[in-house]
């Protein structure tokens, strides 16, 4: 872990929640590099869609679904009891904290934009991974580095 | 005035002495004796004083001799990327090199009057009573690292503007013949921050074979702002010549094969392939590691272009500047304008120049930062020549094109002969 880059965002190991974010990533398929302009396009359309129907929704009835059935105009939603809002179905989408840009194993597949995102992108270019479990004992506990005397 | 005659260049020069007659040698060392150049024509034309590191010398020498016909004569001094910078800021002179201080070579410049191929040489004017011999303020002053790298500045550099030129990358080295295929940052900061010492990572387990620079290196300040490993505290072995540590990775053997590791620049690793061999590089929170380049064997640098490679600087062309942002040396401006590309010469090409010491130029390049290691950005150069800068370094899929009509609505622009973004 970067030592001083505590705020970075983890753009693939998040797990879904309720939030606007992850609910574009049950609508917007994950694509390549050569299609990440469609990706935004439909990405941002799916959004506007999703804000105005659940918008409409919680305004009249405070809550937007009491089971998954309520949530069948979307697809591939389901009913979050507890919040009473419609979220992507797990069982059927690949969700991730990128906003529906995870690309084929986990790279980012829009515009990148922050660090992470960038070193993450979606290439054909050749890479060796490099298997920092090897580093076990070496690196604090959480993954950083440690302190140079 | 006709400019000085060449002077022989003999810092460089080996003579077989012990193999010539005696008197025969004793003339020609006399007459090999290291000379002072002849002074400087500081009062013909308008002076151009460069200083800097010769990461762009190719590029340089090129444009000096084009502008000597437009009567801009720039001398041209190698000098430390962090103490030219401190110079133009603080408006002071620049002086000898330590190494060379009190030597003939102590105030020699190069020039280059009509022909890049004909580097001459003449002596900028110093004050001898002074002990640190200070010579003139440099004009525009070259830097393989941000200003910030090498002080802090809290009130900023004043009138002295950065002018971003071609990126260079670096890369960790190891023998063809070491096991090692790839490093990550983790690994590197274990690596170089506690030289085997501690905290040992395989198989770079000997302090002896863990090489680097030293603190003065524009190429140590790279490394260690991208790994965030404070420069002062590198581990291993440190030696003050690039050559000489490139030669010792490459000349490694039995156990020293796979225990050597060192970092270069990009262009020294291209030169001397197959000698040594460089590792693909995985930042933090990156899950594979990468080359400059697409593959091991090609020159497109696409992963330092397109921010998968993080360890990269900027050539910087630091000038003075007026409220206007305009260099106040004219000729610092017009030299600025065409390395960058914004003014252009018949027959001077920047980015193919560059190429001969593997740069790439600022309108190939799709990230950017504003501090050397730190977040990329994206960046979409105002004149792109990505596509331009792939076809010559093995060949690009973009449409040629002479007119921004020939090209297709997502590659509109025609720019460098290529329809781009």
């Amino acid at each position: 872990m970067y030592p001083s880059d505590a705020d970075l965002p983890n753009t693939k190991r998040s797990g879904p929640g309720p939030s606007g974010a992850s609910l574009l990533e049950v609508v917007s398929v994950p694509s390549r590099s050569t299609t990440r302009s469609l990706t935004l396009v439909a990405s941002s359309a799916a959004a506007l869609a999703w804000l105005a129907g659940c918008s409409f929704v919680v305004e009249s009835r405070d809550r937007q679904c009491e089971r998954d059935a309520d949530c069948a105009d979307l697809e591939n939603a389901v009913c979050d009891l507890a919040g009473g809002v419609c979220v992507p179905d797990s069982s059927t989408t690949t969700t991730t904290s990128s906003g529906g840009c995870e690309g084929p194993d986990g790279c980012y597949a829009c515009p990148p934009q922050t660090q992470v995102q960038f070193l993450e992108a979606c290439t054909d270019a050749e890479c060796i991974p490099y298997d920092n479990t090897q580093l076990e004992g070496l690196l604090e506990p959480d993954g950083s580095v440690p302190p140079v005397p | 005035m006709s400019p000085p005659r060449p002077q022989l260049h003999l810092r460089r020069a080996r003579l077989g002495a012990a193999a010539l007659p005696g008197a025969l040698c004793a003339a020609l060392l006399a007459w090999a004796q290291p000379v002072s150049a002849a002074p400087c024509d500081l009062a013909t034309g308008q002076v151009l004083y460069i200083a800097g590191p010769d990461s762009m010398i190719n590029i340089l020498r090129n444009i000096a001799a084009e502008l000597w016909s437009e009567d801009i004569h720039v001398y041209y001094k190698g000098y430390p990327s962090c103490l030219g910078v401190q110079n133009l800021v603080n408006s002071s002179p620049t002086t000898p090199d330590p190494a060379e201080m009190g030597t003939p070579a102590a105030h020699e410049v190069s020039y280059w009057p009509g022909d890049p191929e004909l580097e001459m040489f003449c002596e900028l004017p110093f004050d001898a009573a002074d002990p640190a011999e200070p010579e003139i303020v440099p004009d525009l002053v070259l830097s393989d690292v941000f200003a910030t790298t090498c002080a802090s500045y809290p009130n900023g550099l004043g009138s002295v503007q950065d002018f971003p030129g071609p990126v260079l990358g670096f890369g960790f080295i190891v023998h063809p013949d070491s096991p090692a295929q790839s490093i990550s940052a983790e690994a590197a900061y274990l690596v170089f921050g506690f030289g085997a010492e501690s905290h040992v990572v395989e198989p770079w387990n000997d302090p002896a074979t863990i090489l680097h620079r030293d603190p003065n290196s524009g190429a140590e300040n790279v490394f260690a702002k991208t790994l965030a490993l404070d420069v002062t505290k590198f581990a291993g072995t440190s030696l003050n010549s690039t050559g000489l540590m490139v030669d010792q990775v490459a000349l490694a053997t039995g156990a020293a094969i796979a225990s050597t590791i060192a970092g270069a620049n990009v262009g020294i690793i291209e030169r001397r392939a197959g000698e040594i061999r460089a590792l693909a590089y995985q930042h933090y929170e990156q899950s594979c590691g990468y080359f400059p380049d697409s593959t091991p064997t090609s020159r497109d640098k696409r992963n330092v272009r397109d921010g998968h490679y993080p360890i990269w600087g900027a050539v910087h062309l630091y000038t003075r500047v007026n409220t206007s942002g305009i260099p106040v040396n004219p000729g610092a401006n017009r030299f600025i304008n065409l390395t960058l590309g914004t003014d252009q010469l018949p027959g001077l090409d920047p980015i193919a120049l560059g190429l001969e010491s593997s740069l790439v130029p600022q309108c190939a390049m799709n990230v950017f930062r504003t501090e050397d290691g730190g977040a990329l950005a994206s960046f979409q150069p105002p004149r792109p020549c990505g596509c331009y800068f792939e076809s010559l370094t093995g060949g690009t899929d973009c449409q040629s094109c002479t007119t921004s009509s020939q090209c297709p609505t997502e590659r509109p622009n025609c720019s460098y002969g290529y329809c781009e973004f």
